[in-house]
């Protein structure tokens, strides 16, 4: 990997040691400025001792867990995963039994796969709205739950910020393992995962958020931009930092997208073009008649060598297929995955796996460690790899 | 951190046994009463240098009870409090409660001889665990002082020379690794000029010719000898640990002397290896005091409790390392009903600072009381000397009964009685039945009474109540005269408290007339004024008098502090 050398304003990010929230626009090198400053604060510490680096996705943790590992640097006792990974693994599955009586064996469920026994024990308020000052009233379905052995995957991040506040057990553990939390794409973060946040922040650990307020897209998720901007806000205890310059796109696209979102945006000046409005009479059909022709004559003229690096992108699903049936040229159309009505855990799993037999630069490891059977001895795991490498 | 009890079920020769453990404890029990053993459990469970074959239960691992059924599962658990260090916390999760408390146990099942590891942040709440996982950061350091010293050094002495190497400064590392090129140049000349002595070359020549006359194939090949060490590394490899006194070289020393070199040894590794700030490390030594002198074995106790950071555990047979140790850090195994146990449970709060108080007093005799089977306790050194001869006499073996005779000199008898009663040793005691005066009302119209000091000992040390204070005149005859001494006696008697009649001297006037009367040409009473005069020293020329007519009668007061600790030692 070629060495990253940091811009000023990235620098000045990377120096700061203190509670910060990060507000970077696309292309600007935030996740190098992250594992930069991840590397920075591990190599001081013991090898028992790590930091939290969480995301919302898994495609965004696996890539800063990626860049931090890069070179084989030892990120020592430090957790990669998503923040429901972190909440299930380090708070729910560990700390959950001191409080209450929970099953032997224990799993996760999205709420409409629990049984009527638990189900009954719902609150009035439905579990998308609910805010901490209703965890007492959520209690007695948490423990009926976890008394049957599940854990409801929509009230994860509840669980978690009860179990920290209640159990000194778990605030000892978080303190004395992890100096510091980072979470990436703050934007999708919800009210829960918020308050977890800061919940370790007044733990003591130095507490970093990055993200791009222009890149919420999971409203219909019930993820808010809010939280990110009220970090931003003076006095809400984080020193802000913003990097803003796109290393990646052309002056000419980034004009075009930061004039999406402020007419009023300053342009960088350029001579090369790279942005067109193109208007077509009639429908997708016609619109593929005429792809059809741009495309080889674009990718001869900007010289792009072969087709997998051009990406027709719709605002719908059916638009994409329509263009692809009419296409003719050779193409890939991604539609939507099989799994997304099955159950979570499963439908998880069965995709990691057929990941696992297809990427050729996946390892099983990583997948077991997800599936959170970290628990298995030696040879069970080495069963467990052998036998999804087959 | 520390282990606050182990709970062994049916383990050896436990069957239910509870020990509490202080932070630096004292094992002691008699020989084969299971010391080891307790230390083996906590070593199955705490041990890195035990591997899995080693922990796998075997037969003899099973309880076998007196009726020889032998128990199906055997149970250890070992308690931990003060969880606090970061990196045990870390690495074991919620397995810690909010208090610092953590637990482990170890189940074992004879038919198939499987076993299992739990842990858990309360014994309610124990999960069972793939691997002793938590060796990294938590586990027990253990030696045996009998153990080969020169095997030990051979091992240890290449994992010393790495930790020094990893514990210098880049500047001291420049420095050797400058030095050990030197010295490697400085090998390849001796190795030449040792192969070349005439004699050496000559030792192989022959071998070499025989070679080439075998096959062509050794035609370029050359055999010799030379002092086997290709490179500086494998010289330093074999250094030998040796010894100098004074400059000379000599042998490393006798027996007690490699016992320190080993315990020294070892603890310096263990210090070394250490690192406090990343990982709990308990220390366990069997026996240090192995071939010692008195004086080094109180040093060596006193230097392994100061210089080990950390909980220790130390099983010994030795009084002076006993002393170094508070009373109520002593954990006495004992056998009860074909079964060991820990008295009182272990450890146990059963001193306050009247302990303290008498620390200065604290001399080896008591310390041997600690190892006894049954104490008798006694005023002072005639009693003493009257008592070993008396034994003697009647042929009682005191030692053979693991008896100690021990003088209290004015020390409390009450304290005793707590430190005795926590290690659950029987004990019996011979007071005197002294009468004081006490001065009693308001100022300047106090009235003088006789206050039953010696009744009042035996009836409180009973756990009676004492009784109230005569008008004058009121002697030790009149108590025997009233009944009171009698009714008292009767009373205390099941408690293996005796109270002489008067005195010592006096209560033999009594009983053994025949052997008083004419002691130094005194008649009786100046006998007892003789003996009195000046205690020990005239109590032995009196026994030496008696010679081999000392007895006393078999149903005499005299006899009875001797016959209820012999009976005691019986009972167990």
């Amino acid at each position: 990997m070629a060495p990253f050398i940091p811009s000023a304003e990235q620098d000045q990010a990377i120096q700061c040691q203190s509670n910060m929230v990060i507000v970077a626009r696309p292309g600007s090198g935030k996740t190098s400025v992250l594992s930069c400053k991840v590397r920075q604060l591990v190599s001081e510490l013991r090898p028992y001792q790590g930091i939290i680096a969480i995301s919302f996705t898994n495609k965004a943790s696996d890539e800063l867990e990626r860049r931090c590992k890069a070179d084989a640097f030892d990120v020592k006792s430090s957790f990669f995963g998503t923040i429901d990974d972190f909440s299930l693994r380090e708070i729910v599955f560990p700390f959950a039994r001191q409080l209450m009586p929970v099953a032997a064996e224990i799993k996760t469920v999205k709420i409409r796969e629990l049984p009527e026994s638990v189900t009954r024990l719902l609150p009035v308020k439905p579990i998308q709205n609910v805010i901490v000052a209703d965890t007492l009233e959520s209690l007695p379905f948490l423990q009926g739950a976890l008394a049957q052995g599940f854990v409801p995957l929509e009230a994860v991040g509840m669980l978690a910020c009860y179990i920290v506040k209640q159990s000194i057990a778990c605030q000892k553990y978080l303190v004395a393992r992890y100096r510091a939390v980072y979470i990436d794409e703050y934007q999708d973060c919800g009210y829960f995962q918020n308050r977890l946040f800061q919940q370790l922040k007044a733990l003591g650990l130095i507490a970093v958020a990055v993200g791009d307020l222009d890149q919420s897209i999971y409203a219909f998720a019930h993820k808010d931009p809010t939280y990110l901007r009220d970090l931003t806000q003076p006095g809400s205890g984080f020193a802000c930092f913003s990097i803003t310059t796109n290393f990646r796109s052309h002056p000419s696209i980034n004009n075009f997208a930061r004039r999406l979102l402020d007419p009023n945006h300053p342009i960088v000046s350029t001579n090369d073009m790279r942005v067109f409005i193109k208007t077509i009479n009639g429908d997708q059909r016609e619109m593929s008649a005429w792809l059809a022709t741009a495309v080889p004559h674009l990718m001869h003229y900007y010289q792009v060598a072969s087709a997998d690096k051009v990406a027709i992108l719709c605002r719908h699903q059916h638009s994409a297929r329509l263009i692809a049936d009419h296409l003719g040229l050779d193409h890939h159309l991604f539609e939507e995955r099989p799994f997304q009505a099955a159950p979570a855990a499963e439908a998880s799993l069965f995709s990691d796996v057929l990941r696992l037999r297809f990427d050729q630069q996946l390892t099983a490891e990583a997948l077991i460690e997800r599936s959170g059977a970290t628990k298995l001895a030696a040879n069970e795991r080495r069963g467990l790899r052998r036998a999804l490498s087959t | 951190m520390k282990i606050d009890y182990v709970k062994l079920k049916h383990y050896r020769n436990f069957t239910d046994a509870h020990i509490n453990l202080a932070n630096k404890s004292l094992v002691i029990g008699s020989n084969d009463v299971g010391k080891t053993n307790m230390i083996h459990a906590l070593r199955l469970l705490l041990d890195k240098s035990m591997s899995e074959a080693d922990i796998e239960p075997s037969t003899r691992d099973f309880h076998c009870a007196q009726d020889s059924t032998q128990a199906d599962y055997f149970f250890i658990r070992v308690a931990f409090s003060e969880v606090t260090q970061d990196a045990v916390l870390s690495q074991l999760k919620g397995l810690v409660s909010a208090t610092g408390h953590f637990f482990l146990e170890f189940r074992a099942t004879r038919a198939d001889h499987s076993y299992e590891i739990a842990a858990g942040h309360d014994p309610d709440a124990m999960e069972v665990i793939p691997s002793r996982f938590y060796l990294k950061y938590l586990h027990l350091k253990y030696i045996h002082s009998q153990r080969d010293l020169v095997r030990y050094i051979r091992s240890e002495k290449r994992h010393l020379l790495r930790l020094a190497q990893a514990a210098r400064s880049q500047a001291e590392a420049d420095a050797d690794a400058q030095q050990l090129q030197a010295l490697n140049v400085l090998l390849e000349s001796v190795n030449d000029g040792v192969k070349n002595l005439h004699y050496v070359a000559e030792a192989t020549k022959d071998l070499n010719d025989e070679l080439r006359a075998l096959s062509h194939h050794h035609a370029g090949y050359n055999v010799s000898l030379d002092t086997g060490a290709i490179g500086i590394q494998q010289f330093i490899e074999q250094l030998e640990l040796g010894a100098s006194t004074n400059g000379s070289r000599v042998m490393l020393g006798g027996d007690g002397r490699n016992n320190q070199i080993l315990l020294a040894l070892w603890k310096a590794k263990s210090v070394l290896e250490h690192d406090q700030s990343s990982e709990v490390v308990i220390y366990c030594i069997e026996e240090p005091e192995a071939h010692l002198h008195p004086h080094q074995q109180r040093k060596l106790a006193s230097y392994l409790i100061s210089a080990l950071p950390g909980q220790t555990i130390v099983t010994s047979h030795s009084p002076q390392i006993a002393a170094s140790y508070r009373p109520d850090s002593v954990v006495r195994l004992l056998r009860d009903n074909g079964a060991s146990r820990a008295a009182s449970q272990g450890r146990s709060d059963c001193i306050e600072s009247a302990w303290t108080g008498l620390g200065y007093r604290i001399s080896i005799l008591p310390a041997e009381a600690f190892f006894a089977s049954a104490v008798m306790l006694v005023e002072g050194p005639s009693e003493m000397l009257f008592y070993a001869a008396l034994a003697r006499a009647h042929g009682f073996d005191l030692d053979h009964h693991n008896i100690s005779l021990l003088s209290v000199d004015g020390v409390a008898f009450e304290v005793y009685k707590r430190v005795l009663d926590a290690l659950e040793i029987p004990w019996a005691m011979r007071t005197d039945n002294d009468i004081s005066n006490i001065q009693l009302g308001p100022q300047g119209s106090q009235v003088v009474w006789r206050q039953v000091a010696g009744i009042n000992r035996a009836l409180s040390l009973a756990g009676m109540p004492t009784q109230p204070h005569r008008r004058t005149p009121y002697d030790q005859r009149a108590t025997l005269a009233d009944g009171t001494w009698q009714a008292v006696s009767v009373a205390v008697a099941p408690y293996g408290i005796f109270l002489s009649q008067i005195d010592l001297e006096h209560d033999i006037a009594t009983e053994l007339p025949m052997l008083l009367n004419g002691f130094k040409g005194h008649a009786l009473a100046q006998a007892v004024d003789y003996l009195q005069g000046k205690k020990a020293i005239r109590m032995h020329e009196f026994v030496e008098h008696c010679g081999d007519q000392l007895s006393a009668p078999a149903h005499g007061h005299l006899l009875k502090p001797l016959l209820y600790c012999i009976n005691a030692t019986a009972q167990a």
